[in-house]
């Protein structure tokens, strides 16, 4: 059947069907989600779509949704993980203090992971909905996607921060830098920023690493939540059986 | 029109808020609030507050809206006390 720009989804199967053919494809990450737990509660309740149900275009769509949420919350936890670990070298004040205590170095690192690890945890909430050929397939690639995504801003913040340190906070540029604002600002003051700034650049270095330790972390939690909850699943299949 | 540009600017002052308390008293309402809000144990109370809703209300409760906002507000309070004393209270 050819569908054209006006004809309105059709339910097929229990699916809901593009205008193009196959399935609806989303357009952000509560979408996607939405479109996971509709594929499966069709699948749970009619069995799973033919392979080619799930199209290309229906890959790539799922794929970039996971690849920009994994880019952009990974941008957020780069931007915030050198002011975590400046609060902790005790550069910069947390609650108006340069003084943290454990409690305060425990917030701010709390504080520049959540955003990353509460989008994992967010997509990671389709678990239970991995049953069929349509929504597993888009799981794996809206998982696909995140893991891709949080990579690339990885590899981004991990040149970037060593950029930081080797080259724009080195004394040699970072001087000739903060002397071009003085026309504007006093020297006093230039001098104690570029006293702050020399200091604060192993921030960079420290940062980079601990970027690589968070992406891990970002990854593996909705990989572990579905091989977990597909694991539970198997197990309950064979008890079943067991039990008749 | 100068007449009227000077009721104008009359009827402005009634936002001015030294109209109604002294300069003292208006800087240590301000004083406070920083400190009640933005740092010691109630600063920190709701901004841990703030990250545990963050997370309640965008992930389990699936609002992630509600939860952005939230996050944003953890962060504010979390560093804004540094950033409020870089500003009124920092000199070379």
């Amino acid at each position: 059947m050819n569908y054209t720009k006006d004809t309105p989804p059709k339910q097929d199967a229990g699916l809901v069907v593009g205008t193009l053919g196959g399935a609806e494809k989303p357009t952000g990450l509560l979408t996607a989600i939405s479109a996971i737990e509709s594929y499966a509660m069709s699948e749970r309740e009619s069995g799973s779509v033919p392979d080619g149900f799930f199209t290309t275009a229906n890959r790539v769509s799922f794929f970039a949704v996971g690849f920009t949420g994994g880019f952009i919350s990974g941008l957020i936890v780069a931007l915030l993980t050198p002011i975590a670990i400046g609060v902790i070298e005790r550069y910069i004040p947390i609650f108006g203090s340069t003084e943290p205590s454990l409690w305060d170095q425990g917030f701010a690192f709390a504080v520049s992971m959540s955003f990353s690890i509460g989008y994992a945890a967010f997509i990671s909430r389709v678990r239970g909905d991995y049953v069929g050929t349509a929504s597993k397939s888009a799981i794996n690639n809206l998982i696909g996607g995140l893991a891709t995504g949080a990579i690339l801003k990885m590899i981004i913040a991990f040149i970037g921060f060593h950029f930081m340190y080797f080259r724009i906070l080195e004394p040699y540029t970072l001087g000739p830098l903060l002397m071009k604002l003085h026309p504007f600002i006093k020297l006093p003051t230039l001098e104690i920023w570029f006293q702050w700034l020399g200091e604060f650049r192993y921030v960079f270095l420290i940062s980079s690493y601990w970027i690589v330790f968070t992406t891990a972390l970002t990854i593996s939690i909705p990989i572990a939540a579905v091989a977990l909850s597909t694991r539970g699943t198997r197990r309950r299949k064979k008890q079943e059986e067991k039990w008749g | 029109m100068i007449a009227l540009f000077t009721a104008a600017t009359g009827w402005l002052d009634r936002f001015n808020p030294l109209q109604y308390v002294g300069h003292e008293d208006y800087v240590h309402w301000w004083t406070e609030a920083y400190r009640l809000v933005l740092i010691g144990f109630w600063g920190r109370l709701i901004a841990a507050m703030c990250l545990v809703g963050a997370f309640w209300f965008g992930v389990y409760r699936k609002m992630p809206g509600l939860g952005i906002v939230l996050f944003c507000i953890t962060i504010a309070i979390t560093y804004m006390g540094g950033l409020v004393k870089v500003i009124f209270w920092w000199t070379p």
